[in-house]
């Protein structure tokens, strides 16, 4: 319990201390040295451990379970998609997000089957740093975190409590098994994007930052940003 | 009666200029929409050709006629473009156009049902948005919206995430670390890497 408070103490001040810099939800990298070495040292081991690993899973495991499989861990990380709804304000997001729960925990089989998005009730997927982000939070430092991926100090807090949500809320009975599984199963569905990446990108890190940053954007307005930005982006 | 003549002038014009402007404005919205889906009805089509040769043969022409190839080169380099003498310049147009035919030409070889839907045609500052859906089997759907000005296509964005500003980020920090001549190297592997199919 006070390894649970201390994480989120720590989380919430790595956000307050690296916010307020940066152009409003643009790309700021200052740290780009440390974030392009913890890129090439991720890349790395992905490339020779997860990414064959995922791989072997993808090639022994039918579709059907591979879908129940993520959908088992996104239904747990929907209790903070909930939270965070209610923080932004967002009832009708927190209630879909907390309906999804009831209703894939129940007849879905401890989440195993997606009830819910038969019934058009969507994964809101909110998050801490979006919450963040409504609350004023609009400019943030860019991190890439080893083994974790891209981020900012704004949503790091998200990023770490994503990655731990299942172990949070389960606690001693999650299996370190059940890790590994949400983690090559989150890989193996990454698949089909680090592709493209690597079909487009000349300089992948940057394209990585860029993306992240974009994605977040898109996000953080619920997949409806201000539509003139893309043009006057562009005026030079 | 000359007062008349000029007060009933005056009116018409009043009226019939704002509809004149909001008559071209559906009908620029109309050839915007056209404009789309005519490219995905090609995408659809390319998607069913056997052989990377024999699909950019097919998708070559559309993109030429969709896409504002010379304007994407431009804000693509930035800063670099406006250094390029004028030959440079429609070299890179060229190769960018290579680049996006076979790119298109690796993605779309396949066909699996997917359907494209078009929602809506938006008017923005200075141009105009088509807001369409990639509808997949078994998979969420994918948001694509098509960014136009003087007609054609200048950026599509995917989910929230603009091909045209990644590639700027992109080629801009592969110029500023290895120079615009690595730069054109890059451009060619990955074209011949998407014709080889690896």
């Amino acid at each position: 319990m006070t390894l649970r408070l201390c994480l989120v103490c720590v989380c919430l001040l790595c956000s307050a201390c690296g916010t307020l810099l940066g152009p409003e939800h643009g790309v700021f990298d200052r740290g780009e040295g440390f974030n392009r070495a913890s890129y090439g040292l991720t890349d790395r081991v992905d490339r020779s451990v997860l990414l064959p690993v995922a791989k072997g899973y993808d090639k022994v495991t039918p579709g059907w379970l591979q879908s129940g499989i993520l959908n088992v861990f996104e239904n747990l990380r929907t209790v903070g998609s909930s939270i965070n709804g209610l923080l932004q304000a967002k009832p009708r997001a927190s209630a879909t997000d907390l309906a999804r729960l009831l209703i894939n925990s129940t007849i879905g089989v401890g989440g195993f089957f997606d009830v819910a998005s038969r019934w058009d009730l969507r994964f809101q997927q909110e998050d801490f740093g979006q919450t963040l982000a409504v609350w004023g939070v609009t400019r943030s430092r860019y991190v890439y975190v080893p083994f974790l991926g891209p981020s900012t100090w704004r949503d790091l807090p998200s990023t770490i409590i994503r990655s731990t949500m299942p172990r949070l809320l389960l606690g001693y009975e999650y299996h370190w098994a059940m890790s590994a599984l949400d983690i090559v199963s989150a890989r193996e569905d990454l698949i089909a994007s680090t592709r493209v990446r690597d079909a487009s990108a000349l300089d992948p890190y940057a394209f990585t930052r860029d993306a992240y940053y974009q994605r977040r954007k898109f996000l953080i307005y619920d997949g409806d940003p201000p539509l003139d930005d893309f043009f006057d982006e562009f005026d030079d | 009666m000359r007062f008349t003549r000029t007060l009933i002038t005056v009116g018409f014009l009043a009226f019939s200029l704002p509809l004149a402007a909001d008559q071209a404005q559906a009908q620029a919205q109309d050839r915007a929409k056209q404009l789309v889906e005519s490219f995905h009805d090609a995408l659809v089509q390319v998607m069913q050709i056997p052989g990377h040769g024999s699909r950019e043969a097919y998708i070559e022409p559309h993109i030429a006629s969709v896409f504002d190839t010379s304007r994407i080169a431009a804000v693509s380099l930035g800063r670099a473009w406006r250094t390029l003498p004028d030959v440079e310049q429609m070299a890179f147009i060229e190769l960018l156009n290579e680049l996006i035919v076979a790119t298109y030409a690796d993605r779309f070889d396949a066909y699996s049902r997917q359907q494209f839907v078009t929602d809506e045609v938006k008017a923005v500052r200075t141009g105009f948005v088509v807001r369409t859906r990639l509808r997949r089997d078994a998979a969420a759907d994918v948001a694509l919206d098509y960014f136009l000005r003087d007609d054609k296509v200048f950026n599509v964005v995917a989910d929230g995430v603009s091909d045209l500003s990644l590639r700027r980020a992109d080629y801009n920090s592969i110029i500023k670390s290895e120079g615009y001549e690595r730069l054109l190297e890059h451009i060619r592997d990955k074209i011949s890497a998407a014709r080889s199919g690896t």
